[in-house]
């Protein structure tokens, strides 16, 4: 196992009577990419305030990099937030160079990076422009380098391709794969795009109602939450098979291609899929069958409605 | 980064950016300029505008005019009418039509009888009105003329001896302790310092609270609080902006101070001062701007002011009053997510602004009075009320112990405000009620980290 870089331990945060997140245990390794989901109100800017020392949880024990967490660790971070924005009235160079002296790089040091980084992300033109000047797409890339500039070890990004074009989006993720690869960042991803997740997360979290509800490797959580899921390619009679079929199985989707059915089914708990393949080649010829992993955004509406349930 | 470093920057961010901004660069450098340039304005237009007033003196019953041999009539006093630009005199005893007048090139006619001696009213017939200056200088002229008139039937004494016997009793006001002079017009100077310092604690209290709405609007601040603490923000803040109005006060100061050396210059060189001169006295080399002010009772107090005593106070009084009212006006604009929003929270902070402001005014009359003397220890009205009384000499020990009362409600409503700010500047959509701000002064939550 790999060192943790986050130990949380029964942390709650409430505001007046409202509790925003309850009883909280998680802990994050080093090296990872983390996809921290929820529906809107879970609780998961609360938790990034917490560990980006915004706030103080109520109760409970927050261990950073193994010390209990404190200011000083604040600058081995970078917050790039949702609602995010920048100083009008200052040009874009000077305004990233701000924010990298506030944690604590010097102004010499801060400058070369912010060049490289400049280049990586083909702004070049822009270091003494007016931010008010910046498109939307350009003002999210100038805010995503000066979350990165100071080389933070933990990465924390809220919805980082909200306002990107495909290109621009494609831009950053590769820069965000570079640090994770290169430099050994650790990554939280908080967004609701579930494909970014898929395509990125090694391990997933997911919030509800303040409460941590499903949590693990990303392939594993996909796994475990297939529940009977299968995909069979079929020759034969398909009226006959459905009819058949009846109230046996959940029957989700059916497509054709020439002679070939291609169904969606969700299997109940007591009939597993030899059994199922078993009573299926009576029926028809049976070309193809797997077992089929659910996305996460299927994961994620199934988990939340079986909690909201 | 510690703790101060961090604050360093956030003042260096501040301040830099707002003194960079155009508008503030020429606010500071044409400020003193179209101060001056307005009242200079404003005093060569009232004067180009005054047309001359040529008046027709009917001396019906021969009071104060005797004929000449050609027909005419003059003065029995001609010392008594001037020759001015703005005023001339033609005497004589028949009244002239409306015509006449006009076409002999007259503005006004002036008429009386013997009659004046007891009622002491004559009447003026304008074509035009006279400007005021014009008819003062006419009501004095003529008081004169009568005057002359009755000290030469009524009396045994020539002119000269009346004038010498003439009294006119004005008090001088001094300190019983220091034997100093006090003077309405160190209370108009302290009125006008204090003036500046409401204008100066609202103008840049605002710029606070803008500056923290626009941080809280456009969502940088929740960047910002990940690395630096809410305190060390506001903190920073109103420290880089109240360097701000403090680098406009300097500046507006050396400007005005060099307008003042640039225009004393001019008027050594002026033929105005060589009149001047001679009027006094003096040998013209002798003279300058100085002389002229210490001859003026108006403006010769200007010359004993301690302006070291009076500017020192008044930046103190500038920096603890800033920093008292900033607070409110930021923590004003961590409640709000829009300048319009902010109205209706804003009264409460401007009423004792502008009670302390008002009392000021009140003050100019009796600057010692009790109202003033207390308003001046209260913090709110400090800053403003002490400004009154400095230039009339006030006790050392009083300025010490209103800055120290300043100076330490300054700090418990700093520490008060930030408790509100901090949780107030993340809130979004919702506007906090009386009740949560109370919560949060009283009962903080857990803060930040």
């Amino acid at each position: 196992m790999s060192k943790p870089i986050l130990h949380a331990q029964g942390i709650t945060k409430s505001f007046g009577d409202q509790v925003a997140l309850a009883p909280l245990d998680l802990d994050m390794e080093a090296g990872k990419i983390v996809g921290l989901l929820g529906p809107n109100g879970a609780g998961k800017t609360t938790l990034l305030r917490m560990v980006t020392g915004i706030t103080k949880p109520d109760r409970g024990r927050l261990r950073m990099w193994g010390e209990s967490h404190h200011r000083g660790l604040l600058s081995r971070m970078g917050y790039l937030p949702e609602e995010r924005g920048l100083y009008k009235s200052m040009r874009v160079a000077e305004q990233v160079l701000y924010f990298a002296t506030l944690r604590g790089m010097t102004r010499p040091e801060a400058e070369r990076d912010l060049k490289q980084w400049f280049e990586r992300l083909e702004v070049e033109g822009w270091w003494n422009r007016e931010v008010a000047d910046l498109s939307k797409g350009m003002a999210q890339k100038i805010q995503f380098i000066a979350t990165v500039l100071h080389r933070p070890e933990l990465l924390i990004l809220d919805e980082p391709f909200s306002g990107l074009d495909p290109i621009n989006a494609a831009l950053v993720r590769d820069q965000m794969l570079r640090l994770v690869k290169e430099e050994g960042t650790t990554l939280v991803l908080s967004t609701h795009n579930m494909g970014s997740v898929e395509a990125l997360c090694d391990e997933v979290v997911l919030l509800h109602k303040g409460q941590k509800i499903l949590s693990g490797p990303t392939d594993e959580v996909r796994e475990s939450a297939r529940q009977g899921r299968v995909q069979v390619v079929v020759h034969g009679n398909l009226m006959a098979f459905v009819a058949e079929l009846g109230a046996r199985a959940e029957l989700l989707h059916s497509s054709t291609e020439g002679d070939r059915h291609t169904l969606d089914l969700t299997l109940p708990e007591a009939w597993g899929m030899p059994a199922f393949l078993a009573w299926a080649v009576q029926h028809v010829e049976v070309l193809e069958a797997r077992p089929v992993r659910l996305s996460m955004e299927e994961v994620f509406v199934q988990t939340v409605e079986s909690v909201g349930a | 980064m510690n703790g101060w470093n961090t604050v360093l920057a956030i003042v260096r961010r501040e301040y830099l950016t707002r003194v960079r901004r155009r508008a503030f660069v020429v606010a500071t450098v044409l400020g003193p300029i179209l101060t001056v340039g307005l009242i200079a304005g404003l005093v060569l237009l009232t004067q180009s505008t005054e047309d001359p007033v040529k008046a027709w003196v009917v001396d019906h019953d021969g009071l104060i005019t005797v004929p000449t041999d050609g027909g005419q009539f003059v003065p029995t006093c001609p010392a008594c009418y001037r020759e001015r630009p703005l005023l001339t005199y033609r005497f004589g005893r028949e009244e002239k039509t409306k015509e006449v007048l006009q076409a002999e090139g007259y503005t006004c006619m002036l008429t009386f009888d013997a009659g004046l001696m007891q009622s002491e009213k004559m009447q003026l017939l304008q074509l035009s009105p006279p400007p005021g200056r014009a008819k003062r200088a006419m009501e004095r002229d003529f008081s004169e003329a009568l005057e002359r008139l009755k000290v030469r039937e009524r009396a045994d004494l020539d002119y000269d001896a009346y004038l010498s016997l003439k009294t006119d009793v004005s008090l001088v006001a001094l300190d019983i302790d220091t034997g100093e002079q006090k003077g309405e017009e160190r209370a108009l100077l302290g009125f006008m310092f204090s003036v500046f310092m409401f204008t100066f604690v609202l103008i840049y209290g605002m710029h606070v609270m803008r500056g923290v709405i626009e941080e809280k609007s456009n969502r940088i601040v929740e960047v910002v609080l990940s690395t630096v603490r809410p305190s060390q923000l506001l903190a920073g803040k109103i420290a880089g902006i109240g360097l701000v109005g403090l680098t406009q006060i300097l500046g507006w100061a050396v400007l005005s101070w060099g307008l003042f050396f640039v225009f004393g210059l001019a008027l050594d060189q002026s033929a105005w001062m060589e009149g001047w001169a001679q009027t006094q006295g003096l040998a013209p080399e002798a003279v300058d701007l100085t002389t002229v002010m210490a001859s003026q009772s108006e403006l010769a107090f200007l010359l004993d002011i301690n302006w070291g005593v009076m500017l020192t106070c008044g930046a103190l009084y500038f920096v603890l009053g800033y920093a008292l009212y900033s607070a409110f006006f930021a923590t004003i604009g961590a409640m709000v997510e829009q300048e319009s929003d902010a109205q209706y929270l804003l009264l409460p902070v401007m009423a004792p602004l502008l009670f302390s402001y008002m009392l000021a005014s009140m003050s100019l009359d009796s600057p010692e009075s009790t109202l003033a003397v207390v308003s001046s220890f209260v913090p709110f009205s400090a800053p403003i009320s002490m400004m009154v009384r400095l230039p009339m000499g006030v006790p050392w020990w009083h300025v010490a112990l209103s800055m120290a009362l300043l100076l330490a409600t300054t700090v418990a409503l700093v520490g008060l405000a930030g408790r509100v700010y901090r949780v107030a500047i993340l809130m979004y959509g919702k506007k906090p009620n009386m009740k949560e701000v109370v919560r949060w002064m009283f009962h903080p939550d857990s803060g930040a980290l």
